[in-house]
């Protein structure tokens, strides 16, 4: 078993085709519209994982193993668990409202929905402009070693170069727990 | 040393209050249990750390000052370090603020039986306490700092503990505001004797700010005169001004009243407001940084001894028996400040722990007359209670003599003359000591007065009097014996306190009493102490006394003035109250004028902008059939209203908002 | 590569944006916020793999800061979808509109 891992471990990682990355991008972009266009926000959840989960496996192949994890332990571990709850928490009547559209059809949300489309379109054709067409576009390389990131380096720099944001998220993340468990209390004067 | 000890004389009050905040309500008796317990051993250390303080390792007297210093933050290549330190000084006002504290939590449990946030007392209670030691062992001024906006906080908390009175919260509010007017002059001090001396520990083995590496490079001159030093000192003194109450920040402490009366005790009187003298004498080597003669220091003594005076005159015309109290200590602390500016910190912790016994004494005495007349203040409505309060009656007389400064028995007698004495050699001038004389003079008559008042005649109220139970009247009768026994190391022999304090070897001696001109004082300070009493006993002490005070009757506009506390409060109404509301109503215009202004014409533009969205609604995409021309105008009022409060829209103008940025960045860089 | 990770990156901000903008449910509002704060981490690492001085690990540093925020946006979003679904019994953004001015 454990020859098994070591040879695992040392295969030519390094020498996999650069495209590879593509895969799980794909896979994110995919999962990402699905999480916005399904109906059943059931279904939008489940693709919202998935889309979480590949986004962390794209930081592993881009080097940042590190960051990957936490994707994964944050977003798929805690944060899809908190949707899912919200989710069934709050019975809405979107998916009741799809049985027959034709009678619940409102044009002002079709208007709404066409101009949403259209502004996003607009922001995507900017973002994508920027991206291809600025003038520094394509100057950039790969540095001659490839970054790799040590997690003791992280934890260094997390208790000296970031001390103080540190100290600053922990009070936050205290304060949104209490928050968050406060604003979900039952209100029980009313 | 063992330095964890001694962190533990501040941390057990305060993991003590920590604990019983977990309490509820109705477990009294636990939360009493803890905070008096914890009160307890933090009393045995200090004393315990006082006794180190009076005998170093090889047994000789008074040479101890350890510290211990540990980082605490370290940004950048800066470290800010905090520290503990027992010296004479915190060694004496440490012992001094955990026994007094203890009495009263004792005292406490007696006055506060009945009142249902009991539990909550307490907790305060163990705060204040244990912020309070924290001020007093503490061996950085940031820590002095940290811990004395804690105690703000709990006076702030004891002071409005009854936050149901308006009177109450007002008062709170009141003592927090003004006192935080001091502490800003302290914050920036603070900040700047970082930037003078590197550091903000008191001593660092040569390397602290009250040693004699930083001292040189603050002394230099600045500008006309004024050393870093001075100025540095000065915002100190800010602070400890308006912790201690001087002119012109005593306002809050008579209001501070308003709190149940142990607080006042604990405090108002004893513990808290000494804080101010406290830091002064603790950092008293930038006060002299550039001799004891500097302008930092004749500024503090002529504020110390106008304070002194000025409280005085209006203790003689109030009526509230607590009001008379806190008068009276506002114009004690002015002595103090008034000892301390003439070069004689040590005079000054002299008259600090004398005072604080016996004042404590005084307003646990006042509080156990108040329980007993049923929650009546008003010293007109009283008289005659030595028959129904005896052992009451006889620990306040010993209060007020040692207050009034009676001859020999009493330690205040001794620690006054020592102020006396301090301010008749004070090279500088001899106004403060004619002022201290008259203050002094007018003590021992407002006593009198209160005395009569209260205790003598015939009684003018209409409930039932009686004495306080034993847990009341126990801690009475120690800090009476304290009130006398505090006479015996305050006896003549004085300089040997002093010197004790600054760390040098004691001499025990009666030499002080041969010294050139203290008879003389000695002398001049009991005539005084007898003329006041014997004028208070002539006016108030023959007649039976009626709703109008005889001084009423024969200077009337003189006692308004007086009752009305010399109008300062009415002043402060005028100028500066009056000023911030100014500024307040200026922002309120420009809020309305021209902030307004701006709303109102976005508002006419995104009306605009809904007529001509609500335009192309109707004219360009006007499908023709009625139901999608009401849909079109819904959406036209949605748009109509930019501000309408729907999130989305928001959010759309955002993203174009995005798109044109992007727009115009590339059409920058193209 | 670097263009092509930020426009990958774009594509999915827009999906995100695209969420916010059209769905009216507030947790689907706030699955886009999340996948829009993705794509900004995204960009992060992406920079960081390509900066001239990746040894400083200030894009990672980024990220996960980025990520422990947004961990505590999305607790309070949620927490406050909660509340209003049951003051007005519906997570309709458009409908949770009292507090306009």
């Amino acid at each position: 078993m454990h020859d098994l891992l070591q040879r695992f471990l040392s295969l030519p990682w390094d020498q996999l085709p650069q495209w590879l990355f593509l895969i799980p991008a794909g896979i994110m972009l995919l999962a990402a519209a699905g999480a916005v266009v399904f109906r059943n926000l059931i279904h939008c959840a489940l693709w919202l994982v998935l889309s979480f989960a590949a986004l962390g496996v794209l930081y592993m192949a881009l080097g940042a193993e590190f960051v990957g994890f936490v994707q994964l332990l944050v977003y798929v571990g805690a944060v899809s668990m908190l949707v899912i709850f919200a989710i069934l928490l709050t019975p809405s009547d979107e998916v009741s409202a799809s049985n027959n559209p034709l009678v619940h059809f409102k044009l002002s949300s079709a208007v709404n929905a066409v101009i949403g489309v259209a502004v996003t379109g607009l922001v995507l054709v900017g973002l994508l402009a920027a991206i291809f067409f600025s003038p520094r576009a394509g100057g950039v390389t790969l540095p001659a070693v490839a970054p790799t990131l040590p997690v003791a380096k992280i934890g260094e720099n997390l208790l000296s170069h970031t001390l103080l944001p540190l100290q600053a998220v922990a009070v936050l993340l205290t304060a949104a727990m209490i928050g968050a468990a406060l604003l979900a209390k039952e209100d029980k004067r009313s | 040393m063992d330095f964890l000890l001694i962190a533990l004389i501040p941390l057990l009050p305060l993991v003590a209050a920590g604990l019983t905040a977990l309490l509820k309500r109705e477990q009294k008796a636990l939360s009493a249990t803890l905070v008096i317990g914890a009160q307890t051993v933090a009393c045995v250390l200090s004393l315990w750390a006082l006794l180190l303080a009076m005998c170093a390792d090889n047994g000789e007297p008074g040479l101890i000052h350890e510290f211990v210093n540990f980082p605490w933050l370290t940004f950048g290549h800066e470290t800010l370090k905090l520290g503990l330190l027992v010296d004479p000084l915190s060694g004496v006002m440490g012992a001094m603020v955990a026994f007094v504290a203890l009495l009263i939590f004792i005292y406490s449990h007696g006055y506060m039986k009945e009142d249902r946030n009991y539990t909550r007392f307490y907790t305060f209670l163990g705060l204040f306490s244990g912020a309070m030691l924290g001020v007093v062992y503490s061996n950085s001024l940031l820590l002095t700092f940290v811990c004395w906006e804690l105690v703000g906080l709990a006076s702030y908390l004891l002071i409005g503990f009854w936050f149901f009175k308006p009177s109450a919260a007002a008062a709170a509010k009141k003592a927090f505001l003004t006192t935080r007017v001091g502490d800003m002059g302290l914050m920036i001090g603070m900040f700047w004797l970082y930037k003078a001396a590197g550091t903000l520990l008191f001593y660092d083995n040569g390397a602290g700010c009250l040693e004699q590496a930083a001292l040189a490079t603050m002394a230099k001159t600045l500008v006309g005169g004024l050393a870093l030093s001075n100025i540095i000192a000065l915002l100190i003194f800010c602070g400890a001004a308006g912790k201690s109450g001087q002119f012109p920040l005593h306002v809050w402490l008579p209001d501070a009243m308003e709190g149940p009366t142990p607080v006042s005790a604990l405090i108002h009187a004893a513990t808290m407001v000494a804080a101010g003298v406290y830091l002064v004498a603790r950092v008293f080597p930038i006060f002299a940084a550039t001799g004891t003669h500097s302008i930092s220091l004749i500024v503090v003594a002529s504020v110390g001894a106008f304070t002194a005076l000025f409280a005085a005159l209006i203790a003689v015309a109030q009526n509230d028996i607590k009001r008379i109290l806190a008068y009276s200590t506002v114009s004690q602390l002015g002595f103090m400040m008034l000892a301390a500016g003439v070069g004689h910190p040590g005079v000054a912790m002299l008259h600090l722990i004398a005072h604080a016994f016996f004042k404590a004494l005084l307003f646990m005495g006042a509080g156990s007359v108040i329980h007993g007349v049923h929650d009546e203040q008003d010293i007109r409505e009283m008289g005659g209670l030595r028959r129904f309060m005896p052992v009451t009656f006889v620990t306040y007389s010993i209060g007020m003599l040692a207050l009034a400064g009676f001859p020999v028995l009493f330690s205040g007698f001794w620690s006054k003359d020592a102020i006396l004495h301090a301010a008749h050699l004070w090279p500088v001038s001899q106004l403060p000591f004619y002022m201290a004389t008259a203050a002094a003079f007018l003590t021992a008559f407002y006593m009198t007065r209160q005395m009569a008042y209260v205790f003598f005649g015939q009684y003018r109220g209409h409930a039932h009097p009686h004495e306080s139970p034993a847990v009341m009247t126990l801690p009475l009768v120690i800090l009476a014996a304290a009130a006398i026994l505090m006479s015996l190391p305050a006896t003549p022999a004085w300089p040997a306190f002093e010197e004790f304090l600054k760390g040098e070897a004691a001499h025990f001696s009666l030499e002080g009493l041969t010294e050139p001109g203290f008879l003389q004082i000695a002398l001049t300070s009991t005539a005084i102490v007898f003329l006041g009493i014997g004028l208070g006993w002539l006016i108030y002490g023959r007649k039976p006394l009626g709703a109008v005070d005889p001084i009423q009757t024969a200077a009337a506009p003189a006692f308004r003035a007086l009752a009305n506390r010399l109008y300062i409060d009415e002043i402060y109404d005028a100028t500066v109250i009056r000023a911030l509301h100014g500024f307040g109503s200026l922002a309120a215009w420009i809020d309305r004028q021209i902030l307004a202004g701006i709303v109102s014409a976005v508002a006419a533009l995104s009306f605009f902008v809904s007529a001509v969205s609500n335009g192309i609604d109707r004219f360009v995409i006007n499908f023709g059939f009625d139901n999608s021309c009401n849909a079109l105008r819904e959406y036209g009022g949605a748009a109509a209203s930019c501000e309408g409060g729907r999130v989305q829209g928001y959010l759309r103008l955002i993203a174009l908002g995005t798109v044109i940025l992007l727009a115009v960045i590339g059409w920058l860089l193209v | 590569m670097l263009q092509i990770l930020l426009a990958i990156s774009a594509v999915l901000f827009c999906f995100g944006l695209l969420a916010t903008l059209t769905r009216r449910n507030a947790i689907l509002v706030l699955i886009g916020i999340e996948l829009m704060l993705g794509a900004g981490n995204l960009n992060f690492i992406a920079f960081w793999k390509f900066s001239a001085n990746p040894e400083a690990l200030t894009g990672v540093m980024f990220a996960i800061f980025s990520i422990a925020i947004a961990a505590a946006e999305a607790a309070v979003g949620l927490a406050i979808v909660i509340q209003v679904h049951r003051r007005l019994h519906s997570v309709d953004v458009n409908q949770a509109t009292q507090l306009k001015g």
